[in-house]
């Protein structure tokens, strides 16, 4: 038997047994380069608080909903008396609008006061110069020295003059209410807090113009002790929403800051739900039911009105169907 | 006997050559083509492979996962509404066009994941932190977008690296991460994100969730958690357990479809598209061949041989015997040409494996099947052997 | 002992049935070379294939070595060749992949001796033939005469006692087969064994104690060859 023939016997056997070998070798480079198997995220989510339990997305408000503060007139502003976080009293001034034009008003209303009074003095003096004629006339006894044609003419000038004091007093009065209008048109301007709170957000400074639109509120006022939730549940889980039902939050972006919550009220009437998901151009998907919690707010970490959370509220699964 | 067997075989080296190579080329045949055949398959599941959540939520009439058909963005609370789940997050899925530097368009597979828990992140960090994710416009790229994204694909060192930025639809994103992912069928390669970016990364549209992900509270299967999901929300949710049969297959209430995501998707392309037509054909006929060069050159061995496999009958060989030594003889050439084809397809492998491309994926099942198919072929030619054998008279012999 | 009576075979099928052999009679003795010698197609090799029971008969009794073979099943019919008869083809028969030795080895194996054992044996026996020293050769590598040697130790490896050729000279050339069958009668021949030969050679027929001539499947004649003795070549040829 030849050298080749050997070669080819033992060759074949070796290659073929080395031919396993690679093929478990390739079969373990494969194993290593697999996916891991799925498992649970790098960050864990919040783990529901409830065996039975409804999601949510929620927004956190400000308790009894914030006061978004408007404005009386379009118009400057002249003077913002607080800062945003101030916490505020009732009819506290809030800011100032621009009032010179009815500044400028009530000085000519008070020059008119002016006039109006120097006619009831000329009036006056007037009056009592004729009333003085009139006595005199009427002192004399004859009859004959005074013609009865003369003495109704100077009758008929004392009425005369004491119907114009009248005019003229009456003009006083006119003058004096226009400057009591004037005077709360001008206080209309200082808005002032509705109730006590905290003050939000503010959207205007000294200087601007103001204008009466609703959607851009001159500043928001608050409760930031107590804050609610106000919790979206698609409509389709809106029948497993009871009164009275216990819930928690969880704070979206940190699922480690989680908060009881307690409820307030289902609002009744169901809403087109508005993304919160920050696009400008809102994605109006499906209808939701609003349900609101109230919480007290944590010192640490803080939590700011209008960020978003996740909610659970314990709910028991829909009843199942026969 | 052994020996005598052996002895007749490795005899003659051409004969023995021409035997072994048959099945040789039988075994690389199949399983090589069924590798590639396997491994483009799972490349039509690599977003499940990349996105490693053990329930895909999607919306009913969904059968692949290449295919999306977006959900709203409640669905995400009304799947974490059903009690069987422990977590659910939302999911976005989609083919994205990114601009390079120098302006020419390279599509990507645009993975958006929830920020705050990071779920669907990928699984292997190369480079960098995922973390960043949480930083403005900021993405996590795979190992392919490095070079694929590149202004030279060939120049190494033009590379992306970490701070590089691209355009994804006039949007910028700037790399904080490399991540090692499995490739997509599309060629594309996978980009993370977090959910919100992603939508900002796509065009609007009113509906944007891909998918919902979601893991069962524990002490419940992946299955019974997405048959809770299925009957209490109307969506259809897969487990993501690998191809294979599952528990719910057949049962499920829509009919006759798949519970696992990777299986339907498989499938969805086996019914949809030429790809197992072509590679099973393949597989078939590298099968067929190596049949009929085995049996062939066995039939012919063993009628070259059959004077003397004769003359041993006549001499008192009993036929069982001498059939035990052509099977013995078919066994052996077997075992070396399946190693010799296992050999050859290490090869291949190792170059796919090392560059990605041709896709090659083996599960155990396929050597071993064609082990068993190759000893079949064999048994085959044994067994024409021994037809031929047992219809020779040991009274021929004498009539030389 | 063989013992052949009335031994009836036919091959095919109606009107192209063929009567190959016909009331046959033929008696073998032990220690005796027996040649079967005729015109081809006249049944010898047939006969010669019952007796070496490959071959079954429709009627007759076959008795070899006190063995009624056509009493026998396939099976004891296997194993009563293996034991018990000795081959040699007119082609050798040899096998190609196999050393002269391992070739020779053959029949032991296939009485289940293990190949050790088998090899010492066979080189024994190769040197009764002459041809030890090349034990490790192909059968290839070798002249037509020297295969015909290696054929015969391998017809005698297993010491059978009875020991069936057929034709062996015929792939010879004259010189090689009266060598050839020189040297068969002097190590073939022992008191226990019984030897047949089929041949048609008429320059070997001095070597048989015996000769059957047959023709038409019959046995025509039996002849008797007292002290049939060579020409004595075999110094001068076969060593």
């Amino acid at each position: 038997m030849n050298f080749l023939t050997k070669l080819i016997r033992y060759g074949s056997i070796a290659a073929a047994l080395f031919g396993v070998v690679a093929i478990v070798m390739v079969s373990r480079t494969q194993a290593e380069r697999e996916m891991p198997p799925p498992g649970d995220p790098p960050v864990m989510p919040p783990q529901k608080p409830y065996a039975q339990a409804v999601a949510a997305t929620g927004i956190l408000e400000a308790l009894s909903e914030n006061v978004a503060i408007g404005v009386p007139l379009p118009g400057l502003v002249t003077e913002v008396f607080v800062k945003v976080n101030d916490l505020v009293k009732k009819d506290q001034p809030l800011f100032k609008l621009d009032d010179r034009d009815l500044l400028a008003e009530q000085l000519s209303t008070q020059a008119q006061q002016e006039i109006s009074r120097a006619q009831i003095t000329v009036s006056e003096a007037q009056l009592a110069k004729l009333e003085s004629q009139l006595a005199r006339l009427n002192a004399v006894s004859d009859s004959r020295a005074v013609s009865l044609e003369d003495l109704e003419n100077r009758k008929l000038d004392v009425a005369i003059s004491q119907a114009q004091l009248a005019a003229a007093k009456a003009q006083l009065a006119a003058s004096e209410t226009s400057l009591k209008r004037i005077a709360l048109l001008i206080e209309r301007l200082t808005v002032l807090a509705p109730r006590d709170g905290a003050i939000i957000q503010l959207n205007i400074r000294a200087g601007e113009y103001a204008a009466t639109s609703p959607k851009n509120p001159a500043m928001i006022l608050g409760e930031t002790d107590r804050l609610q939730v106000r919790a979206d549940i698609d409509e389709q889980n809106a029948t497993r929403i009871r009164e009275g039902q216990t819930a928690y939050g969880y704070l979206k972006g940190d699922p480690t800051v989680t908060f009881p919550l307690e409820f307030i009220r289902v609002e009744p009437y169901v809403i087109p739900k508005v993304s919160l998901t920050g696009s400008s151009t809102e994605r109006v998907d499906t209808r939701v039911l609003q349900v609101i919690y109230s919480l007290n707010r944590p010192t640490d970490p803080p939590l700011y009105v209008g960020q978003q959370v996740d909610v659970f509220i314990e709910a028991p699964d829909r009843l199942k169907k026969p | 006997m052994i020996g005598l067997a052996l002895k007749m075989l490795f005899g003659d080296t051409a004969k023995y050559l021409m035997l072994v190579a048959g099945l040789f080329f039988a075994t690389f045949l199949i399983v090589q083509q069924a590798s590639v055949f396997c491994g483009l398959m799972r490349w039509t599941t690599a977003t499940l492979k990349n996105v490693g959540a053990p329930i895909f939520v999607v919306e009913e009439r969904v059968e692949q996962v290449n295919e999306t058909n977006p959900m709203r963005d409640t669905d995400v609370a009304r799947v974490r509404s059903v009690s069987a789940v422990r977590w659910a997050m939302p999911l976005y899925s989609g083919i994205q066009r990114v601009r390079l530097e120098d302006g020419s368009f390279k599509t990507v597979q645009l993975i958006g994941i929830d920020a705050a828990s990071l779920a669907g992140a990928p699984g292997r960090m190369v480079e960098g932190n995922l973390e960043d994710l949480r930083l403005p416009n900021t993405v996590v790229i795979d190992e392919l977008a490095t070079v694929r994204l590149s202004s030279n694909p060939k120049d190494p060192s033009k590379k992306i690296k970490i701070g590089d930025q691209f355009e994804i639809n006039d949007v910028e994103a700037r790399v904080v991460g490399i991540c090692k992912a499995m490739r997509s069928f599309t060629g594309g390669p996978y980009i993370w994100t977090t959910y919100e970016r992603a939508l900002q990364y796509t065009p609007q549209s009113r509906k944007m969730l891909t998918a919902v992900i979601a893991a069962p509270v524990e002490g419940m299967s992946s299955e019974q958690a997405a048959a809770e999901i299925e009957k209490t929300t109307g969506l259809r949710a897969y487990v993501n357990e690998g191809f294979g049969s599952n528990p719910r297959d057949g049962g499920t209430p829509k009919g006759k479809k798949y519970g696992d995501f990777n299986t339907s998707t498989v499938w969805w392309y086996v019914k949809n598209t030429g790809i197992p037509i072509s590679f099973g054909t393949t597989v078939v006929i590298g099968f067929i061949v190596g049949v009929a060069i085995a049996c062939q050159t066995f039939y012919a061995f063993v009628l070259d041989n059959l004077k003397h496999l004769g003359a041993l009958k006549a001499m008192g060989m009993s036929n069982f015997r001498l059939s035990l030594m052509l099977v013995v003889q078919a066994l052996t050439v077997g075992v070396i040409g399946f190693g010799l084809g296992l050999l050859a397809t290490s090869g291949f492998a190792m170059g796919a494996i090392e560059n990605g491309q041709p896709p090659f994926y083996m599960p155990w099942q396929i050597p071993v099947a064609t082990f068993l198919a190759v000893q079949l072929i064999c048994m085959l030619a044994a067994l024409m052997g021994i037809i031929r054998l047992g219809l020779y008279e040991p009274a021929m012999v004498f009539r030389a | 002992m063989v013992d052949v009576r009335a031994v009836e075979k036919s091959f095919g099928e109606g009107s192209g049935r063929l009567h190959v052999l016909k009331q046959v009679n033929l008696q073998a003795r032990t220690g005796e070379i027996t040649m079967l010698v005729g015109p081809s197609g006249c049944g010898k090799t047939t006969l010669l294939s019952a007796i070496a029971g490959t071959l079954r008969v429709e009627s007759g009794e076959i008795n070899v070595l006190g063995n009624s073979l056509e009493k026998m099943s396939g099976h004891a019919l296997t194993r009563f060749r293996a034991k018990s008869i000795g081959f040699i083809f007119q082609q050798f028969n040899l096998i190609p992949t196999l050393t002269v030795a391992e070739n020779v080895g053959v029949p032991l194996l296939i009485q289940g001796v293990s190949s050790g054992k088998a090899l010492d044996r066979s080189r024994e026996i190769l040197e009764k033939v002459g041809l030890g020293p090349r034990w490790k050769e192909r059968p290839n590598k070798l002249s037509g005469g020297e295969q015909q040697r290696v054929a015969i130790a391998r017809a005698l490896v297993h010491e059978p006692q009875l020991v069936i050729c057929d034709e062996p000279t015929a792939a010879l050339d004259a010189q090689n087969g009266e060598v050839v069958l020189e040297l068969f009668r002097q190590v073939a021949r022992s008191p226990e064994r019984a030897v047949i030969i089929v041949t048609h050679d008429n320059r070997i027929f001095s070597y048989a104690d015996r000769i059957a001539r047959m023709d038409d499947g019959e046995i025509v004649e039996v002849k008797e060859q007292l002290h049939a003795q060579p020409p004595h070549f075999i110094h001068e040829h076969a060593l």
